[in-house]
């Protein structure tokens, strides 16, 4: 028996089934970009094509007109931007963590999932850029954020967090965007390998950089990643710790409170896990890949849902429970408004969505089930926006002053700045689908039982064929 | 390769009558017997001195307990197969638990010393309500930290009495009591399930008990979180009753993942030494339990920096006094100093390569060395609300050492007397074999 081979008795199953083998990888995945686009792919990038275009012309109108424009006014100076700014940058947590830390971790399972969630991120973190960007108002004095020497001598202010924001958020964007491209190289070859036309075989062999598989180029693969990997564990907390200290070391009761650093991560984590887990399930479906995106890495994604939706849980308690023990008049205020005043509702809906809704996964029915997993996902990216809105506008709203008291409404080129990015995602993310491989073959391909050193082994000892794609090849 | 090569027997990993480790609980036996008269001494000397040294050795090995409950749990949570050689090790410090409350019993007349609220509490209500009601709200909190100590009836003595007003629905004398028997019997019933549904698999080799196991540890986690985060708000941040911090669970939990993981490491180097493990337990083993000791660590300094941090930067007197209370006075700045440069940078760079954490000495010399600096973490939880303006109070330090070993001995008696009962290694886990096949990739 090999010790990789899942014991039945105490609930194990293997990942993907038996007749998945290393061709079959190769084919599912390549054909996706290889063959016209289905029907379905068409709708998705036309409607995201559309709202692109609303995006273009809300930011225009914004940019030209000035931030008037937004609902944003006194006591809520930020407002949806920020929100939209928050949701985008946390969903693209899942994808670091999905690639670095649980490589660091070894978990196997990740190899499905990865590809799809570091795109996710990368177009998740442009889509969080904009709203800092477009924020500033006269966008092209946007480069003095940036410590470059001027006749001006101006400097930014480096003990401001929104400064620190500023190199967090790129730092993390270009790392992303280096582990995505190194981890895709062996599959540009793949791809260039397979091509059928001159073109296709150029621009894939560009992006290829000369890829041959040898055995060096394999080692300075590996290192490379796990270079990067190591790298980009840090980045995932220090990013959204960085974006929690923009509001946590101000003195604004529901903004100043210790845990903000984790509790930000771990909720960055839940909706990035939420964004993936929505867009595999449409991918899955569209293209046939339900035997390489298996029920068993989405139940194992719906576990971490299950415990990052509980991480928030108990940071949402602590902040309560502080508020009041703290015996501080303005925080338990804050709460208090929370919870029973003007908005309430959002913040119901928020805890609603992201505590009460992944306590369905306690069950395994409910966990494989997937369309209560689709209703999930939908539903934290739903409370997640809230979380945002919630810890940003709510306290905002009434400040320590009731006179300056005062309530947001949104503007139609408020609403247009946020479904528009959901333009421009779905947009890059379509074209991504069509012309990247959204699987990491390679990756998934050693983690096929036949790859495991031990297989060949285990098969030489037993008289019966072993489990996994070889036996089946024999067969 | 067949199941029965790789599955060892149960009586193989047993300690042998008269070997070293067989009599190692005696030796932790002595050593709580020292340090019980040493701290009863102390407790005739000086009372009040006495609470908070007792205090701090029952911090010590309750953080301890804690983190190896943690690591118990997160192996079964995630059905790990690599740490199933290593975590009878862990199991053993969870078994611990039986003790724990026996060695917190001595606190409970030591609470009227310890606690601030507890003395307002009931009688003090009224009164304080009078002056929250007198007392500049916002404004004043400033004053507190700036008159801090002037007189009897200074301002802020009168803002603090309000403040604890409004918290006595939580800290007060009945409630405070009812939760620390909920903590309790919440510990004994992880702690006692943990390690009994482990060891029933020693010699059954039933697999029942992993399912049972896996099912037990979600539930288990959560009890775990709540009741580690509210035993510490009541029994360690409410010595501060003013002071609050959303952050000091997790700073709890951090620490105590950090002691737990240097334990097992030293305990498994110990018994491979004595040769009790064979290669069962080997460098891979080790290497991972060094990368996860790393992390934690990592971890630790990520939230006990990003908590100083916020509170600094924000500035709210309310809640700075923590710090200054261990910064004002050279003696505690000097040991704020050590935790931050001898409990995370040095162990930093000595166990964050490969080669130190598949080194045994190096390895060891990393536990041994936290083990050591948590000493000094949890001294800089408790102490300074002994004498708190006066500094660290080096002189009758041997109170705290005698507190120390006497909690440390208990609770290590019980620890070692089970592991002469039971197999070293969970040899009836289903996954024992991928964890002897595991190698580091």
């Amino acid at each position: 028996m090999s010790a990789d081979s899942p014991i039945v008795e105490i609930g194990e199953t293997p990942l993907v089934p038996a007749h998945v083998s290393a061709a079959f990888v190769s084919d599912s995945v390549s054909r996706v970009t290889e063959q016209a686009s289905p029907v379905g792919w068409w709708m998705v990038f036309g409607v995201a094509l559309l709202f692109l275009g609303v995006l273009g012309l809300s930011v225009g109108y914004l940019v030209w007109n000035g931030i008037g424009s937004w609902g944003n006014n006194s006591p809520t100076a930020w407002a949806w931007d920020i929100t939209n700014f928050v949701w985008w940058i946390g969903i693209g947590h899942a994808g670091t963590l999905i690639s670095a830390v649980l490589f660091l971790f070894r978990q196997k399972w990740r190899t499905s999932v990865n590809r799809f969630a570091e795109a996710m991120t990368i177009f998740a973190v442009i889509c969080a850029l904009l709203y800092p960007t477009i924020h500033v108002g006269r966008i092209w004095a946007l480069y003095w954020a940036l410590p470059i020497p001027n006749q001006m001598a101006m400097w930014p202010n480096f003990k401001s967090p929104l400064l620190w924001d500023v190199f967090a958020v790129s730092t993390y964007f270009t790392v992303s965007l280096l582990f995505w491209f190194v981890g895709l190289i062996p599959d540009f070859a793949t791809l260039r390998d397979r091509a059928k036309n001159v073109a296709r075989k150029k621009v894939y062999g560009a992006l290829a950089l000369g890829w041959r598989g040898s055995n060096r180029h394999w080692r300075h693969y590996e290192r490379a990643y796990l270079i990067l990997a190591a790298l980009s564990t840090p980045l995932v907390l220090s990013v959204h710790s960085v974006v929690s200290f923009d509001f946590a070391t101000s003195v604004m009761p529901g903004w100043h409170t210790t845990i903000f650093p984790p509790y930000f991560v771990a909720g960055a984590v839940f909706s990035g896990f939420a964004m993936v887990m929505t867009l595999m399930l449409i991918c899955r479906q569209v293209y046939g890949l339900k035997d390489i995106m298996t029920m068993k890495h989405l139940e194992l994604m719906n576990k971490i849902m299950l415990v990052t939706g509980s991480l928030v849980g108990y940071a949402y308690s602590m902040e309560f429970f502080m508020a009041w023990y703290s015996g501080n008049a303005y925080e338990r205020y804050v709460f208090i408004n929370r919870a029973t005043g003007p908005y309430w509702w959002a913040y119901w809906t928020m805890v609603t969505c992201n505590v009460i809704s992944p306590q369905l996964f306690w069950s395994k029915r409910l966990r494989t089930s997937i369309p209560v997993m689709f209703a999930v996902s939908i539903t934290i990216n739903i409370g997640m926006w809230f979380e945002r809105f919630v810890i940003i506008v709510t306290s905002l709203h009434r400040d320590y002053l009731p006179s300056s008291w005062g309530m947001f409404h949104p503007t139609l080129i408020d609403i247009g700045c946020y479904t528009g990015s959901l333009g421009l995602f779905f947009t890059l993310f379509s074209l991504f689908i069509r012309w990247i491989p959204m699987v990491a073959m390679f990756e998934v391909k050693a983690a096929l039982p036949g790859a495991q050193p031990s297989h060949h082994h285990a098969h030489t000892e037993h008289a019966e064929p072993a489990h996994g794609a070889l036996a089946v090849k024999e067969a | 390769m067949s199941d029965a090569k790789k599955t060892p027997d149960s009586m193989k990993y047993r300690i042998p009558e008269g070997s070293a480790w067989d009599g190692a609980w005696k030796m932790a036996l002595t050593v709580a017997a020292l340090g019980g008269l040493v701290a009863l001494g102390g407790a005739f000397m000086d009372p009040k001195r006495f609470a908070f040294s007792y205090l701090y050795g029952f911090v010590t090995v309750l953080t301890l307990w804690l983190g190896s409950v943690f690591f118990v749990l997160i192996q079964h949570l995630t059905s790990a197969g690599w740490s199933v050689s290593v975590r009878r090790a862990s199991e053993f410090f969870v078994s611990g638990v039986v003790v724990l409350p026996f060695l917190f019993a001595p606190l409970i007349p030591n609470f009227k010393t310890l606690y601030p609220w507890w003395t307002t509490d009931k009688t003090g209500v009224a009164e304080a309500q009078e002056h929250a009601a007198a007392a500049p709200k916002g404004e004043g909190h400033e004053g507190a930290a700036v008159t801090e100590g002037e007189g009897e009836h200074s301002p802020a003595e009168l803002i603090e009495e309000a403040t604890l007003a409004k918290k006595s629905a939580y800290l007060n004398h009945t409630f405070f009591g009812i939760r620390m028997c909920v903590y309790f019997a919440v510990w004994l019933f992880l702690g006692l399930r943990l390690f009994r549904y482990s060891t029933a698999q020693d010699a059954t080799r039933d697999k029942q008990w992993t399912v049972k196991l896996q099912g037990f540890a979600p539930v288990a986690t959560i009890l775990f979180a709540f009741s580690l985060t509210f035993a510490g708000f009541d029994w360690i941040m409410s010595l501060e009753p003013g002071w609050y911090s959303t952050m000091f669970g997790v700073r709890i939990f951090a620490t105590s993942a950090v002691t737990s993981f240097a334990c097992i490491i030293l305990v498994t180097l110990g018994w491979k030494r004595a040769g009790l493990v064979h290669d069962e337990i080997n460098t891979e083993h080790l290497h991972d339990l060094g990368k996860l000791m790393f992390g934690f660590l990592v971890f630790w300094a990520y939230i006990s920096f990003s908590e100083f941090f916020l509170i600094w930067y924000a500035a709210i007197p309310e809640e700075t006094i923590y710090f200054h209370r261990r910064w004002d006075d050279q003696s505690w700045r000097t040991i704020s100093c050590m935790i931050v440069g001898l409990k995370f940078i040095v162990p930093f760079y000595l166990i964050m390569s490969r080669n130190a954490k598949r080194n045994n000495g190096l390895i060891g010399l990393g536990a041994g060395w936290l083990l050591a600096m948590h000493l000094v973490e949890i001294y800089y939880w408790i102490m300074p609300y002994y004498k708190p303006h006066a500094g660290v109070q080096w002189s009758g330090i041997w109170m705290e050492a005698g507190c120390v070993m006497a909690t440390v001995g208990v609770y290590m008696t019980r620890v070692l007397w089970n592991m002469r009962k039971h197999s070293l290694i969970a040899v009836g886990d289903p996954r024992l074999s991928r964890a002897l096949d595991f190698v580091n990739a």
